[in-house]
C-alpha cells in the first residue's frame, strides 16, 4: 500500500485549545480533469477514500499521515489538494491547497503552499471577457481572429473586400453588420468566408451569422444569418 | 486564444470515432463512404460542430453516429462543404438548426 506523508505548515498558533482538530481533505484535478486513481482504474474524487494515520494536529508543525487504500498513482500529473483543518465546532480554522511532488518518490504528498502565504496569490483570469472586436469603418477591413470571436462594424460607405487574420480552426466566429442611418451599403464578405447571407442594406439595419473556422482557414456557416429589424 | 479544439478524420480510417474528450468541432473530410462512425464523451450543454467535406467525386456517404438526433442531409455534391451544429443533451447530439450546404469550395 503505497503511503503519503506530509507536514502542514503555515500554522502559526497552538491548537491545543480548539477541541479535536480534524482534517479535511479534497481532490482537484488540473486542467478540468477529473482525478483518477491508476492501475486501480477507479474514480477517486475525494479523499474519503484516504486512510488517515496519525491525524492528531495540537500545534504548529505537526507532522500528520495519510494511506492511499488501494490506489498506486494519482493522474493527472498537477493534481492538488486542499486540507482544511477544523476545530471540535467544525470550523475551518485553516485551509491550503498542496500538490503532488514526486521529487521524494511518487507517493510523497509534498505540503509545501504552491506559493509563499506572506505574497498574495496572482488574481485570477476574469470570467467575463470581451471577445468583441469593434472594427472601424473601412474599405478594406481587417478582422482579428487570433483575439476576438466577434466582429461588429458599422457600415458607413462600401466595404468592397476585407481580411481574416489569426482565424483559429474549431472557433465560431460571428459577423454583426450595421447599416448607418444612411444604409445603401455594399459589404462584400471576405474571401475567407463562405456562403454567408447578403447583408441587409436598409438604414439602420443589422445582420448576423455565425461562423465555423476549418483547418484550411475557411469560414463556413453553421446556420442561416438573421437580419434585425 | 484558442477556445475549441477541432479534429480531423478521413475516411483512410477504418473507424470515425469522435470523442468529445478531445474536441469539440470535428472535420471530416470524404474520399469513400464513411459507414462506421461513432461519438463517444458527450457534454451536455456543449456545442459541437460536423464540418463534412466531399471530395472532388463526390456523392461519398456519411453515416452520422448513432448518437445524432435529427442532423441534415449531408450535401453529395463534388467539393461542398456541409456543416451542422449539435448540443449534447443526454449522451446525445440534438442538431441546434438546420445545417449549412456550401457548394463551391476554393
Amino acid at each position: 500500500m503505497p503511503q503519503v506523508f506530509g507536514k502542514l505548515i503555515g500554522i502559526d498558533q497552538a491548537l491545543t485549545d480548539i477541541g479535536v482538530p480534524t482534517i479535511d481533505f479534497q481532490l482537484c484535478g488540473y486542467g478540468g480533469q477529473t482525478p483518477r486513481a491508476i492501475n486501480q482504474g477507479a474514480e477517486v474524487g475525494s479523499l474519503a477514500q484516504i486512510e488517515r494515520k496519525g491525524v492528531r494536529i495540537t500545534e504548529a508543525g505537526s507532522v500528520f499521515r495519510v494511506n492511499l487504500v488501494g490506489n498506486d498513482e494519482i493522474e493527472p500529473p498537477g493534481t492538488y489538494y486542499t486540507a482544511t483543518v477544523r476545530n471540535g465546532n467544525g470550523d475551518a480554522v485553516q485551509c491550503n491547497a498542496y500538490v503532488f511532488n514526486d521529487s521524494h518518490g511518487e507517493y510523497d504528498l509534498d505540503f509545501t503552499p504552491p506559493y509563499d502565504p506572506s505574497t498574495p496569490p496572482p488574481p485570477l483570469a476574469a470570467l467575463i471577457a470581451d471577445y468583441l472586436q469593434h472594427v472601424a469603418y473601412s474599405a478594406n477591413p481587417e478582422f482579428d481572429a487570433a483575439h476576438y470571436l466577434a466582429f461588429q462594424i458599422v457600415l458607413t460607405g462600401p466595404v468592397l473586400g476585407g481580411n481574416v487574420t489569426g482565424v483559429v480552426t474549431g472557433n465560431l466566429y460571428t459577423f454583426i453588420i450595421n447599416q448607418d442611418d444612411v444604409g445603401g451599403h455594399l459589404f462584400v464578405w471576405p474571401p475567407q468566408v463562405h456562403n454567408a447571407v447578403p447583408v441587409n442594406q436598409d438604414p439602420n439595419s443589422l445582420t448576423q451569422q455565425t461562423f465555423v473556422a476549418d483547418s484550411d482557414g475557411n469560414l463556413y456557416p453553421i446556420g442561416a444569418g438573421t437580419y434585425y429589424p | 486564444m484558442r477556445q475549441r479544439q477541432c479534429a480531423t478524420f478521413d475516411t483512410s480510417m477504418p473507424r470515425m470515432l469522435f470523442d468529445g474528450n478531445l474536441a469539440q468541432c470535428f472535420m471530416v473530410k470524404l474520399g469513400n463512404h464513411a459507414r462506421n462512425t461513432a461519438m463517444r464523451n458527450i457534454s451536455t450543454g456543449v456545442l459541437y460542430i460536423f464540418i463534412i467535406h466531399q471530395d472532388q467525386t463526390g456523392n461519398r456517404f456519411f453515416k452520422w453516429p448513432e448518437q445524432v438526433a435529427n442532423p441534415s442531409w449531408v450535401d453529395p455534391a463534388p467539393s461542398s462543404v456541409s456543416v451542422q451544429a449539435f448540443i449534447g443533451l443526454n449522451g446525445q447530439l440534438q442538431a441546434l438548426m438546420p445545417g449549412t450546404w456550401n457548394e463551391v469550395q476554393p
